[in-house]
């Protein structure tokens, strides 16, 4: 089982560290194409999006399939969702726009909702990477899994974002992007969980009792 | 935050086959006294800084063809001083759907496109419908050199020697009908050769349109090549409108069909997002557009500095007094 565990880490890690690995190599071989800006960006974005929805993948994951494994993989995905939305804002503000704050808010906040809907999701990433430590899980109790579900909102807020901020060339994206968080979203309710889980449970019965009958005897397990 | 100098933003592909074209020229030391004896530069225009009498092909494994001449323009500048994006980027960042989404992507996709035999068909509301080869059109006028900025509406620019005919040449020949008000053009539709016209995601054939009076302005014009060359496939060959005080979308490539029509014509991506894409589309940094800033836009090659987009782009004295009266934030 801990051999498991580091497996789905290594994994973890190595897929999410490889985006910035890319931009990195790309940029070091100067390839980082005739819109340098245009390609951090996208590459930062769709990485987060990307992890932030496997991130949330992960419950549902389990919930369907009754592994533990991918309840590890969930916060190591969380945090790398947040870097790479962290290094996307950076992007944003520090290279697209110079540092020019007035700009920022003049243009961003006043003229394009997308970039206050990609602000709020980063906020909300922000507060569950802060309290994303054992010590805050147990100091807010009952609240801490209250404030952490905001992270579906964070999902569907990156959607949004998604929509309206880029996307011109592939209106088809957004919509299937927001598909899957909606599906995931649903399979945390607490009715579709339990069916689920009931249903998981009747199968694995009938299958132990089938692996009793034919291997008569066996140990459960080599834990 | 360490600034991404230009020349790291030229691709390694792209160096490499510079320096195969330079070396196809034979412009290596005492390269001119070899040359002297080569066939002239298929360059059309003549160039300050290069030899007329450069061999175009010295090498057998060269990647140039006698056709391919190298790339020329008549001045490094536009009228504002600023300079010409280089080949590189215009034949390789490239906004062209019917290939690919993928502004980097649509050379290589474009690579095998075939723009010979062409015709380009012209009626509607005229006199004298006529069908046209490239040829056809090229005689209709002087080919002339005109370096203009591009600005997308992506908030992206470059600046690019275009050669071509200026579109009221064609007009008047097939002379307009009183009751023509627009023009209407339309690209090749055929998913075959423009794979990207696959997708669903899009009302194809690409399709847009001017009123009568800007198409007749002399700035509007059907270009048949850039940079001295014929119009390489990804930039929209062999023949495609230039209409530089539009946003880049405006001016639509690989044209088949140009008809006069008394209506409004509806446009691709005015059709798509009615909100985002007017049917004028002049670049005007006082409409904001949801997705990109129109105050400010990137030279491509232009380092990380934005620069104040231009009303017109920059053509207002020449262009504005079509809109004379008319309200621009509503008519965008």
């Amino acid at each position: 089982m801990k051999r498991r565990i580091l497996v789905v880490r290594i994994i973890t890690y190595t897929a999410a560290a490889a985006p910035f690995a890319w931009l990195a190599l790309r940029y070091l071989t100067n390839d980082l194409g005739f819109n340098p800006i245009e390609t951090l960006t996208t590459v930062t974005g769709l990485s987060a999006l990307t992890l932030l929805v496997a991130s949330l993948a992960c419950t549902p994951i389990a919930t369907v399939t009754g592994w533990r494994w991918p309840n590890t993989a969930r916060r190591p995905l969380g945090l790398w969702a947040f870097a790479y939305a962290l290094a996307h804002m950076s992007v944003f503000i520090g290279l697209d726009y110079a540092l020019d704050l007035r700009a920022v808010f003049a243009e961003g906040l006043a003229e394009k909702p997308y970039i206050v809907v990609g602000f709020l999701a980063l906020l909300i990433l922000t507060a569950l990477t802060l309290t994303s430590t054992r010590a805050w899980q147990r100091r807010l109790g009952k609240r801490w899994k209250l404030l952490h579900r905001g992270a579906y909102m964070a999902g569907l807020l990156a959607v949004v974002h998604f929509r309206w901020a880029g996307a011109k060339d592939d209106p088809i994206a957004p919509l299937v992007w927001g598909g899957v968080v909606g599906l995931l979203l649903v399979l945390r309710l607490p009715a579709v969980r339990k069916r689920i889980a009931a249903t998981r449970s009747r199968w694995s019965a009938a299958r132990r009792t089938a692996a009793t009958g034919a291997e008569a005897g066996a140990g459960e397990g080599t834990a | 935050m360490k600034p991404i100098p230009s020349s790291q933003i030229t691709p390694e592909s792209v160096y490499l086959n510079r320096r195969q074209i330079l070396r196809g020229m034979g412009l290596g030391a005492g390269s001119l006294l070899v040359g002297a004896c080569a066939a002239p530069s298929t360059g059309g225009s003549s160039s300050g800084d290069r030899s007329p009498d450069v061999a175009p092909l010295v090498e057998p494994d060269s990647v140039l063809s006698v056709t391919e001449a190298p790339p020329v323009a008549s001045a490094a500048t536009d009228e504002l001083g600023q300079p010409l994006t280089s080949f590189e980027a215009v034949t390789n960042y490239n906004n062209f759907y019917e290939f690919t989404t993928s502004k980097e992507g649509v050379a290589r996709l474009a690579e095998d496109f075939v723009a010979t035999p062409w015709t380009v068909e012209v009626g509607g509301l005229v006199n004298n419908p006529q069908t046209f080869d490239v040829d056809g059109i090229k005689a209709l006028a002087d080919v002339e050199e005109r370096i203009y900025r591009l600005r997308c509406v992506e908030a992206w620019s470059m600046v690019v020697p275009w050669s071509g005919i200026p579109l009221a040449a064609l007009l008047k020949t097939v002379q307009p009908k009183a009751e023509a008000k627009f023009v209407r053009f339309e690209t090749l539709s055929d998913p075959d050769r423009l794979p990207g016209q696959k997708s669903r995601a899009f009302t194809w054939p690409y399709a847009e349109g001017l009123r009568l009076d800007e198409a007749m302005h002399d700035l509007a014009i059907l270009a048949t090549g850039l940079y001295g060359r014929d119009l390489p496939a990804q930039n929209g060959a062999p023949i495609r409108l230039v209409v530089p005080w539009k946003y880049g979308f405006k001016s639509i490539k690989s044209i088949v069909r140009i008809d006069l029509v008394d209506e409004m014509p509806s446009t691709l991506w005015n059709d798509q997002a009615p909100s985002e894409y007017g049917f004028f589309a002049n670049v005007n940094p006082e409409v904001d557009h949801p997705r990109w800033s129109q105050k400010s836009e990137r030279r491509i090659e232009g380092g990380l500095r934005r620069i104040d987009t231009l009303p017109f782009n920059g053509y207002g004295d020449q262009v504005a007094q079509l809109y004379a009266g008319m309200d621009l934030t509503k008519w965008f």
